[in-house]
């Protein structure tokens, strides 16, 4: 039935046409002021989502203006992903705190959840499941990740373990799994230690993927390079991912 | 109906009349293609023209492929396939005919395209055994590593190529595995996985090939608009094209540049203590090194030498970062890659030997070579008067605004990080930056402090200066 579904869309829509009955909506947030592979990333992250976006029902828009992070321009979408950056005004944290209080998701990517003991927005050290940054493996390379719960919707597709593409890896203090509210759904293996060259995580936990169970949100530290987005598994987990934020099934999609 | 297309092709000639051409190239294409493939014809097409006028030879364009005949053909040395394949016997006999009897052939991307119901078993003989097994999707640039750099094909270009976007073709067999196949470029290992819809993950992926049986070179560049915009790669096409048309025509001289060049100081050998024992642990032990006399930069190379490269040779500019430059600021968003093969034009322009210099060099140059004081920043102990670092600038600045170290260098302490030619280490999967950037703290600013990045890596706070010889 759902394989008809789409193909009946196919018929009347052709591709790259405008979906008339979107499953859910969401807004992606990005910077191009910074590292050269952290935009990298966003432009990838935005042809996949744009892809997936067609394929699965949904609409993609995209901004790089961070003042849209206030109550009007919200109250359009379901589900708010920043890709590169997180909000440094007041008033834009608030208008998010209340997106998120309203029953909006969060889709946080790699240098999206930076924080650090001393950072004045505590709420959001609270929304993360208490993870502050510690350090971070450089140059960036390939990891090892294990996946913890195949069941979880996020996860259910992926293999208990593979190789994720480059990335400068994020090691948090206190680890998120400290946090009862939170389920953590990947973390670096341990075959992986010690990961880095210049600097070098020795050793203990790192989670990669994670939820607080608390909020419809996830966090995935991928997002630093521009080979993100050339595992096809951990592709399948992003679009996963999306649509359990949307609350939203898979629909089988014909390959070309 | 050949009568009217031999007329047009007459009109297309772009050799002045009266003189003899050296060879004759007679391209075709098709219109009716992916749209990609259409905008790689209408480039390649003019690049051609230019070149053809420079170097002497007739390059004649057809869409119509009936003129694959032996009758047509017998004008011509060369046969170049842009973006399609005949389709039918006729033309597929006549083409074989042709290469049998010695003429030479190019054929870019879709051109080598077979599979299993392609149906003409001369033609995968002729590719070398090369069937087409997967692609990259969408088509991205991707690093090239030159096999053999004394070939005519390649010998004008540097060891590896930053390719612009392309769809890569993954073969299968690999042409590599006929004895008689000479692959000539071939994709790094580096780029794998590559891709994000298609994903070619690993294995032996030949760009550039020749099947040493014929006079021929198959070039898997020829998707998309992007295709002719680096110089070398172009360079490569040229010498491609040359070499099957048995050019006799000397290459053009070109005209040493002045103003753009970097000025460069002597600096005069010795032997120094390298790293720091209470550095981080690559900065150890500190040991005796000796450097030869060499030349470097006064500065790094800035964004008017970068632009006279890029206008010289038909490159793009890096993108610019989100920070206020002028044309004094230093180059960034260029790779190792990028900064080699700038090296490699100005070389070729001057006669000289311009390259990276090596880590050791740079160190000890920036510690003020034999006249060194001593000094954890390079020219002063002060950090703040010799150097732009630790986010006391909005973005990078102007290169010589801070006082010059002993040897009158500017800049080596902060600005930007200046890519060395040599490895990070044994491994041999990062170049090291040196010098630290404007964004950097004071730690990681020393003159000691090493930053391993891989080969392809750009950011805005990379740049680089030359040395010499």
């Amino acid at each position: 039935m759902k394989y008809t579904f789409s193909l009946v869309a196919l018929i009347f829509f052709g591709c790259h046409v405008a979906i008339a009955q979107p499953r859910f909506k969401v807004a992606a947030f990005y910077s191009t002021n910074g590292e050269m592979d952290h935009i990298n990333f966003a432009k990838d992250a935005l042809y996949f989502f744009e892809l997936i976006s067609e394929q699965q029902q949904f609409t993609f828009d995209a901004t790089r203006d961070w003042s849209n992070l206030n109550d009007n321009y919200l109250a359009n979408y379901d589900i708010v992903i920043w890709l590169n950056d997180f909000p440094k005004e007041d008033d834009q944290r608030a208008a998010f705190e209340r997106f998120i209080a309203r029953g909006g998701a969060w889709y946080g990517c790699h240098v999206s959840a930076f924080n650090l003991p001393d950072s004045k927005w505590k709420w959001f050290n609270t929304f993360l499941g208490g993870a502050y940054f510690k350090t971070n493996n450089w140059p960036p390379l390939p990891a090892k990740v294990i996946v913890e719960d195949r069941n979880h919707p996020v996860t259910k597709r992926l293999p208990a373990s593979y190789i994720s593409p480059t990335g400068e890896w994020y090691q948090w203090k206190p680890s998120p799994r400290e946090n009862k509210d939170v389920k953590v759904l990947m973390s670096i293996a341990p075959e992986s230690y010690p990961l880095g060259v210049k600097t070098v995580i020795e050793g203990g936990d790192t989670p990669v993927l994670w939820t607080n169970t608390k909020y419809r949100m996830l966090y995935m530290n991928m997002g630093h390079s521009n080979k993100i987005f050339s595992n096809s598994e951990q592709n399948t987990m992003i679009t996963d991912a999306v649509l359990w934020l949307g609350k939203a099934k898979e629909l089988k999609v014909k390959s070309e | 109906m050949r009568s009217v297309s031999t007329i047009l092709i007459l009109l297309a000639t772009s050799v002045c009349f009266g003189q003899k051409p050296d060879f004759k190239v007679l391209a075709f294409y098709s219109k009716d293609v992916e749209s990609d493939h259409g905008d790689f014809a209408k480039k390649l097409r003019s690049f051609m023209n230019e070149l053809s006028d420079e170097r002497k030879f007739t390059f004649d364009v057809t869409t119509d492929w009936t003129n694959l005949n032996d009758t047509l053909l017998k004008n011509y040395q060369v046969v170049v396939w842009v973006n399609d394949f005949p389709h039918t016997d006729a033309q597929r006999k006549s083409f074989q005919k042709f290469m049998d009897n010695g003429g030479g052939w190019i054929g870019f991307h879709v051109a080598g395209y077979n599979d299993k119901d392609t149906n003409w078993p001369w033609f995968v003989d002729f590719m070398g055994g090369a069937v087409f097994y997967t692609n990259n999707w969408p088509p991205l640039p991707a690093r090239l590593l030159i096999e053999d750099q004394d070939h005519p094909v390649t010998q004008n270009v540097p060891s590896v190529l930053s390719a612009p976007t392309n769809e890569w073709y993954q073969w299968k067999p690999s042409p590599r595995e006929n004895k008689n196949v000479k692959v000539l470029v071939t994709l790094d290992p580096i780029n794998y996985p590559i891709g994000i819809k298609d994903i070619i993950t690993a294995g032996d992926t030949p760009v550039v090939w020749t099947n040493t049986k014929y006079n021929m070179v198959y070039i898997n560049m020829g998707h998309g608009e992007f295709v002719m915009d680096d110089q070398f790669q172009n360079t490569l096409v040229a010498d491609a094209l040359l070499w099957v048309g048995k050019s006799k025509s000397p290459k053009p001289i070109i005209a040493i540049e002045g103003t753009g060049l970097p000025e460069m100081i002597s600096v005069k050998g010795g032997t120094f203590m390298m790293g720091d024992d209470n550095g981080d642990k690559d900065e150890k032990p500190a040991r005796k090194v000796t450097v030869a006399d060499f030349r470097i930069a006064k500065t790094e190379t800035t964004i008017g030498q970068w632009r006279t490269f890029c206008l010289a040779t038909n490159r793009r500019m890096p993108e610019a970062p989100w920070f206020q430059q002028s044309e004094q600021h230093p180059i960034v968003n260029v790779s190792w890659d990028h900064a080699v093969a700038y090296a490699k034009w100005l070389s070729q322009q001057t006669g000289k030997n311009y390259r990276l210099p090596t880590e050791a060099e740079w160190e000890f140059a920036a510690r003020g070579g034999v006249k060194s004081k001593g000094y954890p920043y390079s020219g002063g102990r002060n950090a703040d008067s010799v150097a732009w670092l630790a986010h006391k600038s909005e973005g990078t600045m102007a290169v010589a605004q801070k006082l010059p170290n002993e040897l009158g260098l500017y800049d080596m302490t902060g600005n930007v990080w200046e890519w060395c030619s040599d490895w990070y280490d044994d491994t041999k999967r990062f170049y090291t930056t040196r010098g630290g950037a404007w964004d950097i703290g004071l730690k990681n600013n020393r003159v000691t402090y090493r930053n391993p990045l891989g080969p392809t890596s750009r950011n805005h706070n990379k740049g680089f200066r030359v040395a010499c010889d």
